[in-house]
């Protein structure tokens, strides 16, 4: 447990404009769910019900969410459930809160009855209702409630009315287009806002405006699947969650599973015992530990080198006469390439091990259990293999090993990319042709040709890497925050829009294992807030642009589903009545398959697979071959920057930590980045465990508290990605080079660390 | 996927795991209305570092665990300040914790939440938003004895009383 004062002392938090709120103000706020003799109330049955699914990552559970007015509840005695049922409410699911004019509890419940999760829930999920604002918690103080602007980078930020801040922007935008172009304005996107908010923001970035210039959370230029939609002709997600009670293997490199899709991976764990997994990961995680107690296999791989791990597997399949050869010879093209690919020396048992550090036996062992699995695996990789500079080899180099053993389509068997956040967009609205030439936004600004940035419900300071370079010409432009809570982006934002949170607003989110739901509004938002795609519309109609006429979310989806025959037929009433069940897609003719790329996918749309020809494609496999480690990242490592930094995701934290960072369930679990870093490289340089070091690179530096441990290999350190406080923020020393094949962000840099002498710890308020 | 009813869930391989410590505690029905009232747990002397004692805690059906963490932590009883106890029903869905004697964590085999008891039973992995609840001990004539919940709420439950 922290020291309380202590802890006071050292770690204020400053909520941007609003002032401080301490460690101490958030237990007390939270006091009624931890005190001696605490009890809490259960939704009465005649409770008002909701239909919601979880606002964090790509599975998607169902929640329903449960408000009645305090003192009408029920508060029975004693045990009134039993394990796994589904049905215990746990103190993080209930929030005090006012609605109507009366003071209610807002509860949200895992749903036992969505197929998705069945009652269970991962931690983010789990404390959902702890990011619901209401004044019970401190953290209302952050959200942000009223338009603002500063009319120059001068003045302070103040209220005004919604009128004068659209029209402000309005027409600072018109005049910037005006005289710069279309591209001068900037948009970054895509840490959260699914469906509605991100069909709004893109029709009017590249309809509406003409600019071709903009970037996602964690992209510069690509949807981040092009190593598996080289394949299939389509990146969306094969499985279903179903899959992972099916499969024989779990193939999961660069996926934290466990802390980042957790419901799927507990469905794994909980109902799949017999199942191995091969897990490929710098870092030995829990999951890397479950994974070998229950006979399978950490591949603790140097990062950066998947591409020849992929090359090395394939070649033993081959070498072993061992692929699918009914699959590949009925469905694939190009496998002569892959096998000529691997007669390479590179792809040799002996050099991979050599270049993944991962030994001959093991690499053997993965080898032996995909053979032995062969169209009963699941093969996915995510964020760990797509944040480096070869994205694209290793994305597409795993996807080839699993399509040539047949795991395509099956039940427990398929290739997909995993996940993040629920799907990102069902349209995306045609780019203006500049883009071709205005893929990498960075650069544009860096040459003076951004002259505004729209922060649309992302932190770009935090999201986007090399901030030392870029923060500093992100501030010079006007720069729109749209967003739900005060961030340091307040203190260069000229415009701030406020707007709804997840519950404040009907949205739609969709599972990456295809299935549409509709979150349900179940309060109002504070102040003034909106929804992100109505305020959106109204700057659009203030510049006189037509096609932003929508009047109700139903009218943006129907917008949506008229550009993509995946989804045409699912209206709005259909999601209304499947609750949290949803509906799936693709469907055409009322039915949508359970799986992409199998019989029954055939069946229903007519296509197996979505290129031109039908067939899937692995002549991509030729860019393995030029793959070199020393191409890339570890080509920056020198004795000024003798080690590798990747970094990693907290199961609590999701992306940034918006308006659920400082919820004390999730805070305490890590209060400050940590820092992982092997004895002996600690030891070289006098860190001892717990000790404060500092990361440098050639883009910057970002403080963290020594981990010393071998969960990390030598010659490699790790930290926590987007976490939120500033001078622990890692992207103070990441670069802004996009991965060459597909502009993926790189979150693999090279560092030296260096031990914080005692008594160098800053106590300022800019601290955090 | 068949949705197993609620009892059946537990597969096999989980439930032989949990057995060590649960005694019929897999199984929890609703019971009788409990008092937050004084249990005896164990003699003082009959308790060695990390090596857990387990018992049962607000009522007969609600296993709970006392582990001597050899040295001094919050709420902690003993000549060392070093005995705790929690309750073993894991804050996430309610199965049946283990302790693993190498990691000297408390671990859950449904989804793998794992506690740290010197760390006040806070999750320090798997999806438990949740700590374990922590039980209120005294000493007194050379026994331990359980007299409440200090921190938490026990699962399945809307009250500790």
């Amino acid at each position: 447990m922290v020291n309380r004062r202590e802890f006071i002392q050292k770690v204020a938090i400053v909520t941007g404009a609003t002032g401080i709120a301490t460690f101490e103000d958030l237990q007390s706020a939270f006091a009624h769910a931890s005190s001696k003799g605490l009890s809490i109330e259960l939704p009465p049955d005649d409770a008002e019900t909701f239909n919601v699914t979880c606002q964090f990552c790509h599975v998607q559970c169902g929640y329903k969410v449960k408000v009645w007015e305090r003192g009408k509840g029920k508060r029975p005695k004693g045990t009134y459930t039993t394990p796994l049922s589904g049905e215990w409410v746990a103190p993080t699911f209930i929030a005090p809160a006012e609605k109507d004019g009366k003071k209610v509890f807002i509860a949200v419940i895992p749903d036992k009855d969505c197929v998705v999760n069945l009652g269970d829930h991962s931690i983010r999920g789990g404390t959902a209702a702890l990011t619901i604002f209401t004044k019970d918690f401190k953290t209302f103080e952050k959200r942000l409630k009223y338009p603002m602007i500063r009319r120059n980078k001068n003045e302070p930020l103040k209220r005004v009315s919604w009128k004068e801040a659209i029209e402000f922007t309005a027409e600072k935008l018109l005049r910037l287009k005006e005289e710069f172009g279309p591209d001068a304005l900037g948009l970054v996107w895509g840490d959260w806002l699914y469906t509605l908010p991100t069909h709004a923001i893109l029709k009017f970035w590249f309809v509406g405006l003409g600019s071709s210039s903009h970037m996602g959370n964690g992209w510069y230029w690509d949807e981040e699947s092009a190593g598996i939609s080289a394949a299939f002709g389509t990146g969306t997600r094969a499985i279903t969650i179903e899959d992972f009670e099916k499969t024989r293997l779990l193939f999961c490199a660069g996926k934290n599973l466990m802390d980042t899709g957790s419901v799927w991976y507990h469905r794994f764990l909980m109902n799949n015992p017999n199942a191995r997994e091969i897990y490929v990961d710098p870092r030995k995680t829990q999951q890397a530990k479950l994974a070998e107690e229950r006979g399978g296999l950490h591949l603790q791989i140097k990062p950066g080198t998947d591409p020849i791990l992929a090359g090395a597997l394939i070649r033993i399949i081959i070498e072993r006469d061992a692929w699918d050869k009914e699959f590949v010879e009925k469905y694939v093209s190009g496998f002569d390439v892959v096998k000529a690919v691997v007669r390479h020396d590179k792809f040799s048992l002996e050099n991979a091990s050599t270049i993944t550090g991962i030994p001959k036996d093991k690499i053997l062992k993965a080898a032996d259990l995909l053979i032995e699995n062969k169209g009963h695996t699941l093969v996915t990789g995510e964020k760990g293999i797509m944040h480096q500079m070869a994205a694209f080899e290793a994305q597409h180099g795993y996807a080839v090993m699993g399509i040539i053993l047949g795991n395509v389509g099956k039940p427990g068997a398929n290739v997909f990319r995993g996940a993040g956040h629920p799907r990102g967009t069902f349209w995306w609205p045609p780019e203006p042709p500049s883009r071709e030439k205005n893929e990498h936004l960075p650069t544009a600004l860096k040459e003076g040709r951004i002259k505004a940035i729209w922060a649309f419900g992302s932190n770009v300071f935090n999201q986007i890497p090399n901030q030392r370079e870029l923060r500093p010409l992100i501030a010079k432009t006007f720069l729109i925050v749209q967003d739900r809570i005060h961030t340091e982006m307040d203190s260069a934002a000229d415009v701030i829009f406020p707007a709804a949170s997840w519950g404040e607003t009907e949205g739609i989110l969709a599972s990456e294992d295809r299935r549409i739901r509709l979150i349900q509004k179940f309060m109002d938002p504070p102040g003034e807030a909106l929804p992100d795609w109505y305020i959106v519309a109204q700057v659009a109609k203030a510049m006189g642009l037509k096609g932003f006429d929508w009047n109700h979310p139903k009218d943006i989806w129907d917008e949506i589903r008229q550009n993509n025959d995946w989804i045409a037929e699912i209206t709005w009433e259909m999601l209304v009545e499947a609750g949290t069940n949803g509906v799936r897609y693709p469907m055409k003719n009322g039915k949508s398959p359970e799986r992409l790329f199998s019989d029954e996918c055939e069946a229903i749309l007519g296509k197996r697979f979505f290129t031109k020809d039908g067939k899937v494609h692995v002549e991509a496999f030729e860019k393995v071959l030029k793959f070199d480690p020393m191409m890339y990242e570890w080509s920056g490592v020198n004795k000024d920057y003798p080690l590798m930094a990747i970094d990693f995701r907290l199961n609590e934290l999701w992306n940034t930590g918006y308006t659920y960072w400082f919820t004390p369930t999730l805070y305490e679990r890590t209060p400050d980045a940590f820092c992982m870093i092997h004895p002996e490289d600690a030891k070289r340089r006098g860190i001892k465990d717990g000790d404060w070091v500092i990361l440098r690179s050639r883009y910057g530096q970002c403080k963290a508290k020594a981990k010393v441990t071998t969960d990390i290999i030598k010659g490699c350190v790790a930290v926590p990605a987007l976490f939120p406080k500033e001078d622990q923020k890692n992207a103070h020393i990441l670069p802004d080079t996009p991965s060459p094949i597909n502009g993926d962000v790189v979150t693999q840099v090279a560092v030296e660390v260096i031990k914080i002498k005692s008594g160098g710890v800053k106590k300022s308020k800019k601290e955090i | 996927m068949k949705r197993l009813d609620k009892g059946e869930r537990m597969d096999r391989r989980s439930f032989l795991k949990v057995g060590a410590l649960a005694s019929s505690a897999l199984l929890v029905v609703p019971s009788a209305h409990a008092h937050a009232r004084t249990e005896p747990i164990v003699e003082l002397e009959k308790i060695e570092p990390w090596k857990p004692v387990s018992f049962n805690y607000p009522s007969a059906d609600e296993p709970a665990i006392l582990i001597d963490v050899g040295r001094a932590v919050k709420h902690g009883v003993g000549p060392k300040k070093s005995i705790i106890a929690f309750s073993a029903l894991c804050q996430h869905m309610g199965c049946v914790v283990n302790f693993d004697e190498k990691d000297r964590l408390l671990k859950c085999p449904c989804h793998a939440s794992w506690f740290d008891p010197l760390k006040g039973g806070k999750a320090v992995e798997g999806p438990s938003p949740m700590g374990l609840p922590v039980i209120a001990l005294k000493v007194k004539g050379g026994k331990v004895y359980a007299t409440g919940i200090i921190e938490g709420l026990v699962y399945g439950r809307a009250s500790n009383d």
